[in-house]
């Protein structure tokens, strides 16, 4: 059944969540804009499941944030060109402190608290977004923090505030 | 308050996105859906369906009608078409067809080395049946080309030089057989004026039971038989539409071409001792896979110089390059539309180095050269990996140079499918690339399943000088949703 009403509402409900939740876990918001409205297109192309879905927002997240990396990954493995000014550092895309400090945690850890913490999901609800185990869930997060604990100490140590 | 709890706050006051257009989104999801099921529809019933429709949109119309009967009998023709199997030369080209619901796409230089490749997706096509010189043959599910794709056969020899002609008449019922007038056969002038080509270039025929009817295809067949056309292209053999029918129903296209592409006569493929084995590319690809980025493309075989004017590419299997035919054609379509956009600024000569692995995947560096010699900018159009200009899921013409540097700006070439060139310039700062919106500029004219555009990015320095250029086609082909 066509519903483009119904999509623009769950558009509008969802596609700036999703944009930034995706700019926290990747640090680029071009390209989070791109991997949200690819997730949109998506949901639109299967609209009568997504529409039924209870919190469409954790499939939206994955699906963006899967497209983004495995553009990324193609684009990394691009070969080497064979003009020296071919080689083009890294996009450099600062958002935000934080977000840089997040983002030197492995994808899954962060993909972890975003959906923890910045989409309110459970615990139980992550690890099915996800499609890990509730322990892994836990653990992730755990190490996460530590890690980013650890971090911001030796930072403060080499500023000489520890 | 810890670094998650402080990062959680922060989350919010996080740029937004920019403008969008949900319905917009909509509609590329929808579309995307039809394609989807069409391609999933192959091989079953709906693709029956399918095919009847094509059939309709070939006669004009759905005019069910018995059909009057031509007085003029046939039979006086001469069949002329060659056995296309035994012709051993090069005839470089590229045909795409309609078969059920698929798309299926041959390319080959000769009837030792060719291949066929389903699509699968909005750029994407799997390969499916292939003549490599001499190779053992492999396939993921034969007979895509010429039968139904009723029986599996992997892993055995085809020795070179198949006969296609005779395969594909015996195949589609025409092994008995009336040369006729094209217009014995309802659409067919239309098809074969689609495709650039005149009635002196092809030759009909059909079953001796429907000789002299021009009426939809199963109210011409006598009761209780079957009867067939077909129509094959005169200097090559290849079919270019071939449909069969019982008694009144309606009949089953098994193949129906919808473009042809030839490259010009005499140019010579690359040398079957430089085209890489099958093994090689596979064990290529397997390096690639496992590394996880290569530092060179295997199957390098062609680099080179050549004329802008005179560019004919080659992929590393042999094959024309659909991307860099393609791009430099469309550089030079582009060239005259605005001279000074691109000829002006690139030599007339161009560095070109062709790699890929088989048909799988295919990339093309364009090197400028200013007087010197020197390079100073290059293109790089790649077939399967991401390109370097794209349209974004919301429609935008989203572009990423692959040289970062101080710009003053650039242009943005879009050529729309009914032909139309469109420049865009681009006045922002386009080093770590940028976007533009399509809508207001491109237009969406025509309906939804003709969308193919192609598009350009050519950035500039304050002199005006092309410091990089790169292309890429963006479709929204669906022969589905056109019926």
């Amino acid at each position: 059944m066509e519903d483009g009403d119904g999509f623009t509402a769950f558009y509008e409900r969802h596609r700036s969540t999703l944009h930034r939740a995706v700019t926290a876990t990747l640090g680029d918001p071009q390209l989070a804009a791109e991997a949200a409205d690819e997730a949109l297109v998506r949901a639109a192309e299967r609209w009568e499941q997504v529409a039924t879905m209870a919190r469409p927002e954790g499939w939206l997240y994955r699906v963006a944030v899967n497209w983004a990396t495995s553009w990324r990954r193609k684009w990394s493995r691009r070969p080497t060109l064979p003009v020296e000014a071919l080689d083009r550092p890294a996009s450099d895309h600062h958002v935000h402190e934080l977000v840089d400090e997040v983002g030197r945690l492995p994808l899954l850890q962060r993909q972890m608290l975003v959906l923890r913490f910045v989409l309110g999901y459970s615990v139980s609800e992550t690890a099915d977004a996800l499609g890990v185990a509730e322990g892994t869930v836990k653990s992730g997060v755990s190490r996460a923090r530590q890690q980013l604990r650890r971090d911001r100490d030796d930072v403060e140590v080499l500023d000489g505030r520890g | 308050m810890d670094v998650v709890d402080r990062f959680v706050e922060v989350v919010p006051d996080l740029p937004g996105p920019p403008p969008g257009d949900p319905q917009v989104l909509f509609r590329r999801g929808r579309r995307r859906r039809r394609r989807r099921r069409t391609v999933l529809a192959s091989g079953s019933a709906l693709g029956v369906i399918a095919v009847v429709a094509s059939v309709v949109g070939l006669q004009g119309g759905t005019d069910r009608t018995v059909p009057e009967i031509a007085d003029r009998p046939s039979g006086d023709l001469v069949e002329q078409a060659p056995n296309a199997g035994a012709v051993d030369e090069h005839w470089p080209i590229e045909l795409i067809y309609a078969k059920d619901a698929r798309e299926l796409r041959f390319r080959g230089t000769s009837w030792a080395d060719w291949s066929v490749e389903l699509r699968v997706g909005e750029d994407t096509w799997r390969l499916v049946d292939r003549q490599h010189p001499g190779e053992e043959y492999e396939t993921e599910g034969a007979g895509a080309f010429l039968d139904d794709g009723s029986h599996e056969s992997e892993g055995f020899v085809r020795v070179p030089g198949p006969p296609l002609m005779g395969s594909w008449r015996s195949g589609t019922g025409l092994g008995d057989r009336t040369v006729v007038e094209l217009s014995a056969v309802p659409g067919g002038g239309e098809l074969v004026g689609a495709m650039g080509l005149s009635p002196e270039d092809v030759e009909a025929y059909v079953t001796p039971n429907v000789v002299g009817c021009d009426g939809p295809l199963g109210d011409c067949v006598p009761a209780g038989e079957t009867g067939a056309r077909g129509i094959a292209h005169l200097p090559t053999g290849f079919p270019l539409f071939a449909e069969e029918a019982g008694t009144g129903g309606g009949s089953y296209v098994y193949l129906e071409v919808r473009s042809i592409r030839w490259a010009d006569p005499g140019v010579a493929p690359v040398p079957a001792d430089q085209i890489p084995r099958m093994s090689d590319l596979a064990a290529a690809e397997d390096e690639r896979a496992t590394e996880g980025g290569a530092t060179g493309v295997p199957g390098t075989l062609v680099e080179g110089s050549f004329d802008l004017d005179d560019a004919h590419l080659w992929s590393a299997d042999g094959h024309p390059s659909e991307v860099a035919t393609r791009f430099v054609r469309e550089v030079l379509g582009w060239g005259d539309a605005a001279p000074i956009d691109l000829s002006g600024d690139l030599p007339g000569s161009a560095s070109v180095t062709v790699r890929g692995l088989g048909m799988r995947e295919v990339s093309v560096d364009l090197v400028a050269l200013d007087d010197a010699g020197d390079r100073y900018g290059i293109t790089r159009v790649d077939d399967r990996a991401d390109p370097e200009l794209r349209v974004a899921a919301n429609g935008d013409l989203v572009w990423r140079p692959s040289v970062p540097r101080e710009v003053a700006g650039g242009i943005a070439l879009v050529r729309t499918t009914d032909g139309r060139t469109v420049r865009l310039d681009l006045d922002q700062d386009t080093t770590a690339g940028g976007r533009v919106s399509l809508d207001g500029h491109v237009g969406s004219e025509g309906p939804a399943c003709e969308q193919v555009l192609t598009a350009l990015v050519a950035i500039l320095d304050g002199d005006g000088r092309v410091l990089d250029v790169t292309a890429a086609r963006w479709g929204e082909h669906d022969p589905a949703s056109c019926r």
